[in-house]
């Protein structure tokens, strides 16, 4: 077969297969809900029951597919400390994705504090050896590529090459309070993806929070907000600092989780620069009257 | 005498290996760091320093041919460079200028200035463990340590351990070991003159032609009684003929050098504490007082490759550049590597209330303030929050508002902030290093302290 040839048919097949699926997976999430929020004794119960509501990990992850996983991993600080995504959640996605047919799960964060120490001490590097997922390294730039997002604040980001050739993005953030930026949730939780961090806070933090949608909208944001940082955000380090709510917020629509994720702080977001930012140009909703939610007490 | 010899041979191979593995954070050296030999006088304790001295009054230098790892490495280099050209070698009669070394170097000890770039550990740091450990090196202290180094190694691959007779310690342990009771013994009766043992001599100390080892020079390697096809050379029991004549200028030379480092290591047990003030560089946590660190300091290097971030560059002695990152708040990497306890040993609870330096906050330049933007990239790492983000006047924005007390001189807000070229943060050392209270707000018993569990209890807010 020549290579023209072999192109044009594999195209033709990746085509008919997604046809296949498409009509299919538009019905199903038609009654499906648009954002699951839960209460719950463990973030892993909380996940397995949440993606049960939202139809299952297969109406996100295909069989083969490669997964790219993004908790927050930037702080040499415990579970309990919840500076950092609790690492049994992070495993139980994993898990999930791979039970869907995922060929491989990436998990990665460009972490603030030394990614060593963040990752031993947050207890996710256990968590995605035990999980069968893999690290993807991010503390060196040669791991990032340069994209252009034309007419934005943002200009440019190194983004990480993980985030760019997966298949399948799934933003796993922590809920927190944020000195700078108000709050960080799915969207703040992204600039972990990009090398330099000092361009953000240099053109504009809120800015460019919502410009880094527009390289890549993650298809799932798995909001932890089992322990909550409710202030000295986002590093905390009291455990004054640290509230239990023992919820979790799962939507494929960002702009949704933040929106009710800052709600759950306690907080409007129609002051958070950011999220107000993002639904204005049109990544999510942000009237949560408008979509279907369901409410799970576990 | 060849099983001795391999079992050297091994041993030192062996050290070299370990101390390559330390430099790039795989294994930790623990007393073989403190066993080399000067951190062994400046900081390793009269137990010790004697257990090593009386090695080399009775045995020999033993020390260089295994303990030594860059006597070790230049031995490799002359091994390897023998593969592919041919070697020069002979006898080489020794020079008197070598004694000069150690003098220098012992006034150096008293005086509180280390000659470092004269010392093994410093040239191996260079050699070894920059590359190894991707720490910088371009410094002052490297330039002058690489001029020692790049002579060594060039005239290692010809000619051998050519370093070794101008090492201060090796001097030392030379003149030490001069009329030591067991050395190299050649019999000239079964001696035949041949050369084999010339050749394999790393110090070009044997002289077959008039029969004669210079034992003060010889580091034990065994080769030449390896290579003796008569058997004629052998590490043996010396009788009085055999042994030198005790020369008092040999001693003179040794005590300088001992007292100096006796003299340093006494002086470093400070007692009062001089008064807290603050300097230009940042010296890594632990440290101790500024003056008597710069006394102690070899320039090893083990603290910049144990640094995980890579936060300690080099001045003319380590220090720490916050242009590359910061100092982590729950490490004590370089504490633990210190072999001349220039860094004190810190446990990780002590080492969070270490102030190694205090920043400045200049809120004028502040991008929150100049540009009415959201940031607090500051307040965001601050690890003790010395900085914290407070309501801007009636804005919905937050500025960072700095307390002294509680800040650590990490170097997070120097290293994170977005336009710290205009002058932001200014971070300086403090010396002798400080305690602060620990985290603003860890011990605080005030209700608006108390958890905030009640954000949303089983109703959710939407």
């Amino acid at each position: 077969m020549e290579r023209r040839e072999f192109l044009k048919k594999s195209l033709a097949l990746g085509i008919g297969a997604g046809a296949l699926f498409l009509p299919r997976g538009l019905a199903r999430a038609a009654d499906l809900p648009d954002l699951v929020a839960l209460k719950g004794p463990s973030p892993a119960a909380m996940f397995d029951r949440g993606m049960k509501a939202l139809g299952g990990m297969e109406r996100f992850v295909r069989p083969g597919q490669t997964v790219a996983l993004k908790p927050n991993i930037s702080w040499d600080v415990d579970a309990q400390g919840a500076a950092n995504t609790q690492p049994e959640l992070v495993a139980r996605i994993v898990e999930h994705c791979l039970a869907a047919g995922a060929k491989r799960v990436y998990v990665f964060d460009h972490s603030i504090e030394y990614w060593e120490s963040s990752l031993d001490a947050s207890g996710i590097g256990a968590a995605i050896k035990a999980s069968g997922g893999l690290y993807a390294p991010a503390d060196e730039a040669g791991y990032y590529q340069r994209v252009d997002i034309k007419g934005s604040t943002l200009g440019a980001a190194q983004v990480h090459e993980t985030l760019m050739e997966s298949d399948v993005f799934i933003d796993a953030p922590v809920l927190k309070h944020h000195g700078g930026a108000g709050v960080s949730i799915a969207m703040k939780n992204l600039m972990g993806c990009v090398w330099d961090r000092r361009a953000y806070h240099a053109r504009g933090l809120q800015a460019c929070v919502a410009d880094f949608l527009r390289v890549r909208r993650p298809d799932l944001c798995v909001v932890d907000a089992y322990r909550v940082i409710t202030r000295h955000g986002p590093r905390g380090g009291s455990p004054n600092d640290v509230a239990e709510m023992r919820a979790q917020i799962i939507s494929p629509d960002i702009v949704a989780a933040d929106t009710a994720a800052t709600k759950m702080l306690g907080r409007d977001p129609a002051g958070v620069e950011h999220i107000t930012l993002a639904a204005k140009a049109g990544f999510g909703e942000m009237d949560l009257a408008k979509l279907k939610i369901e409410r799970i007490v576990l | 005498m060849k099983a001795l010899r391999a079992l050297r041979l091994t041993a030192a191979l062996s050290v070299l290996a370990l101390f390559a593995m330390a430099y790039a954070r795989r294994a930790r050296l623990g007393p073989l760091m403190a066993a080399q030999f000067t951190p062994a006088l400046l900081a390793g304790g009269a137990a010790l320093i004697t257990l090593l001295l009386a090695v080399a009054l009775l045995l020999g230098r033993w020390h260089c041919s295994v303990m030594c790892p860059f006597g070790t490495l230049q031995e490799a280099v002359w091994r390897l460079c023998g593969v592919v050209t041919t070697r020069w070698h002979g006898y080489v009669r020794p020079w008197r200028a070598r004694y000069a070394v150690p003098v220098l170097v012992g006034l150096g000890f008293a005086v509180g200035t280390p000659i470092f770039f004269t010392d093994p550990l410093a040239n191996l740091g260079l050699a070894v463990g920059v590359p190894l450990s991707g720490a910088s090196a371009s410094d002052y202290a490297a330039l002058l340590t690489a001029a020692v180094l790049i002579t060594a190694l060039l005239c290692a691959a010809r000619r051998g351990r050519r370093f070794c007779d101008w090492c201060p310690v090796g001097v030392f342990l030379g003149v030490c070991a001069h009329a030591a009771p067991f050395g190299m013994r050649l019999e000239h009766n079964r001696c035949v003159s041949c050369g084999a043992c010339e050749r394999a001599c790393p110090m070009n100390c044997v002289d077959s032609k008039n029969k004669l080892i210079d034992r003060e020079r010889c580091v034990l390697c065994l080769n030449c009684a390896a290579a003796c096809p008569t058997g004629a050379i052998a590490y043996r029991r010396l009788d009085r003929a055999n042994r030198e004549r005790r020369a008092f200028f040999k001693w003179a030379v040794g005590v300088i050098y001992l007292g100096g480092g006796v003299w340093r290591s006494l002086l470093s047990r400070d007692t009062v504490p001089p008064e807290t003030r603050t300097i230009d560089r940042v010296l890594p946590p632990g440290a101790v007082e500024e003056r008597l660190f710069n006394s102690l300091c070899l320039r090893c290097r083990a603290c910049a490759a144990a640094c995980p971030p890579r936060v300690i560059g080099f001045g003319w002695g380590p220090e720490l550049d916050y242009r590359r990152g910061y100092c982590q708040f729950n490490c004590t990497a370089c504490t633990h590597v210190c072999p001349t306890r220039a860094l004190r040993p810190l446990a990780p609870e002590e080492k969070r209330r270490t102030r190694i330096g205090v920043s400045k906050l200049d809120r004028r330049h502040c991008i929150v303030i100049t540009n009415s933007q959201s940031c607090g990239a500051c307040a965001e790492v601050c690890p003790t929050h010395a900085l914290i983000m407070e309501p801007l006047g009636s804005t919905s924005l937050t500025a960072p508002v700095f307390d002294e007390e509680y800040c650590i001189g990490c170097g997070g807000c120097y290293s994170v902030c977005p336009v710290v070229e205009k002058g932001t943060f200014v971070v300086r050392g403090v010396t002798p290093q400080g305690r602060t209270p620990g985290i603003r707000g860890i011990n605080d018993s005030e209700p608006d302290a108390a958890p905030a569990s009640s954000a949303f209890t089983d109703e959710f807010p939407f």
